[in-house]
């Protein structure tokens, strides 16, 4: 920890403004990326884990939203570097990979000239190199042969190879940090897999470290050397992923450990989270998890927890920490 | 041995159809295939063709000035050397419509190419940018908006000492820009949002990369069709105007000065509003056709299913 980190986030905090109303999405959200290392954020829809995404790119519509908190990569606040700047960050320093790749496809371009745009822009390359470096990045997310799938357009490709291709883009300028926002989601379990292989094989290939933002644990145990979960816009725990997998210390973690059909028994049943996450323009007082929380005592209906650490690296925020059972440390 | 190695993927590279532009050569791949592309596109062509060089088609049947007239011959109806017969003056009806398609054509084509012009800017302007730009333009257009076309063009055609080709087109662009415009504005409002926009902007791309690269070429479709329509309906609002006395003056040869004159005998003699009005109609109905083409060919998901 005493090297600088490839990427810290120090209080991040979003909010979404219309004339009526303020929507807090990120509150108060910070950590670190080393440099190769790959932290997993783990939440449900509307947890905020895209927005945070969103807003270290500094792609958040600036007239819609307010950004609060330091961005540091290497050491500089991304948030105030100048829009002319920020252009050979995004992509060039850090690549990103959407989870719709058919909506994140130009559907005029071919994908060929996709992947030739950003070593375009980045690496100024002409118009012959830029295609033949295209051409080796598809070869190296493996997609068949890639000079004739060079001419092909979006719609002609599987999900699969489209996402190969939107990786393929996010790597072309050899970023030092992949931001992956639910790049499986839209795909098939098999296709998947494979696509997971391709993303831990090319960090391990590398060297890049890596934001993989998921909400399936599985998923995210598969990539991520430390998980942040994230709930209601705040990470109510985080820590090593093997760790916080085995020991979950907050109700909500040790729910979607619970939930995960592979820690259940034959003949038994699936312990979903009871209710649904809350609308955030009304957040419950106290602890946000409160309401659904088995566990939870009069103090989390007035106290919201904060976060703090209850082992070497692992914080979490909850007033019970919950110390390991039986039932969180079986394999 | 290593020239084998060498070979095949040279030669892939050279002999992929995608070498030189590959989103133009799929659009002109998928536009050959479509057989009424060729039609459309041969009438627009030959048209054109007539416009620049009517010297060249007028004489084909002997009688090639549609100035050299007898008034003797008015009205006759077609005969051998004169298969289109005589206008009310005794001037060879067909030398004149030949002839009539450079006014009208070149009308059609410089007013659609003006405000193509101005709605390509202003329109990915104010959709892209917004705010300031956009109230700017929004209200321009609103104002020229609440002008009847007709009575702004012929209020500001009857300033006009001389109306010719240019002033006249100079004046159906300042009326006819806004809608385009508008429809170039709303086509970007909604290309801005797309994923791809915002995948390609978290990848580096700049503003004018975004609207060159992605706004334009996925926002243009709409006014591309409806461009290639403007051109048939400013050749009939240029007839329009010449009918009403404030467009093209006389000796000037245009389809609308034709058709003005036929208005007056064509249930005598309707050969006078039929063959003006067959090449208008034809002329018109490419553009419209080859717009739809250029739309198909422009969307590589239409015409594929």
């Amino acid at each position: 920890m005493s090297v600088e980190p490839l990427l810290e986030v120090r209080g991040l905090s979003v909010e979404f403004r219309s004339r009526s109303r303020r929507l807090p999405a990120v509150r108060d959200v910070s950590f670190r990326i080393g440099a190769g290392d790959s932290l997993g954020v783990l939440g449900e829809s509307g947890s905020g884990k895209s927005v945070t995404a969103l807003a270290i790119m500094g792609l958040l519509d600036r007239k819609r939203t307010v950004v609060r908190g330091e961005i540091l990569f290497e050491g500089i606040d991304l948030r105030r570097i100048r829009e002319a700047k920020a252009g050979s960050f995004r992509g060039g320093q850090i690549g990103m990979v959407f989870q719709d790749a058919l909506a994140a496809l130009n559907p005029v371009q071919t994908v060929g000239a996709s992947i030739a745009e950003v070593l375009a822009y980045h690496a100024k390359a002409g118009r012959r190199s830029a295609r033949h470096r295209a051409i080796d990045l598809m070869e190296r997310v493996g997609i068949p042969a890639p000079a004739a799938r060079y001419g092909s357009y979006p719609h002609e490709m599987s999900g699969g190879m489209r996402q190969r291709i939107m990786i393929a883009m996010a790597l072309a300028a050899g970023p030092k940090l992949l931001i992956a926002d639910e790049p499986t989601t839209s795909l098939d379990v098999t296709v998947q897999a494979q696509i997971m292989d391709l993303l831990k094989g090319l960090r391990a290939e590398t060297g890049m470290s890596m934001l993989f933002i998921t909400h399936d644990l599985g998923l995210s145990m598969e990539v991520a050397d430390r998980l942040a979960v994230m709930y209601a816009g705040r990470i109510v725990e985080a820590g090593p992923a093997r760790e916080v997998y085995t020991h979950p210390t907050h109700p909500y973690t040790r729910g979607l450990v619970d939930s995960m059909p592979r820690r259940t028994k034959k003949g038994q049943r699936l312990k979903p989270i009871p209710g649904a996450p809350p609308s955030l323009v009304a957040l419950p007082a106290g602890c946000p998890f409160h309401p659904r929380c088995a566990r939870a005592i009069e103090r989390c209906t007035q106290e919201r927890p904060k976060l703090r650490e209850v082992a070497v690296g692992h914080e979490s925020a909850c007033h019970l920490v919950l110390l390991p059972t039986k039932e969180a440390s079986a394999p | 041995m290593t020239d084998l190695e060498v070979l095949p993927f040279a030669v892939t590279a050279e002999t992929n159809p995608a070498e030189a532009e590959p989103s133009s050569v799929g659009a002109a791949h998928r536009l050959a295939r479509q057989p009424l592309f060729w039609a459309s596109a041969a009438v627009v062509v030959l048209m054109i063709l007539v416009a620049i060089v009517p010297q060249a088609f007028a004489g084909w049947f002997g009688h090639g000035n549609p100035h050299s007239c007898n008034i003797a011959d008015s009205a006759l109806s077609p005969r051998s050397g004169h298969p289109f017969g005589f206008d009310i003056q005794g001037c060879d009806l067909y030398a004149n419509v030949i002839y009539g398609a450079r006014d009208s054509v070149s009308i059609g084509l410089l007013v659609t190419a003006l405000t193509l012009a101005v709605a390509l800017v202003l329109g990915s302007l104010s959709g892209y940018y917004g705010r300031l730009i956009d109230g700017a333009v929004s209200r321009l257009s609103d104002i020229l908006f609440g002008f009847p076309f007709l009575l702004g063009a012929l209020v500001v055609l009857d300033s006009f000492k001389v109306r010719n080709v240019v002033s006249v087109s100079l004046v159906l662009a300042l009326f006819g820009w806004p809608s385009l415009t508008r429809l170039m504005r709303s086509s970007v409002l909604s290309v801005k949002t797309m994923d791809y926009v915002l995948a390609s902007r978290s990848l580096g791309a700049s503003d004018w990369w975004l609207i060159r690269r992605h706004i334009i070429p996925n926002a243009i479709a709409p006014i591309v069709i409806i461009g290639a329509i403007t051109v048939g309906g400013v050749i009939g609002a240029e007839a329009t105007l010449t009918f009403l006395g404030v467009g093209l003056q006389e000796p000037a040869i245009s389809w609308g000065l034709q058709l003005a004159n036929a208005q007056q005998n064509f249930q005598a003699h309707p050969d006078l509003l039929i063959f003006p009005a067959a090449f208008l109609s034809a002329t018109v109905l490419s553009f419209i056709v080859l717009g739809e083409c250029l739309q198909d060919a422009l969307d590589p998901r239409r015409g594929e299913g």
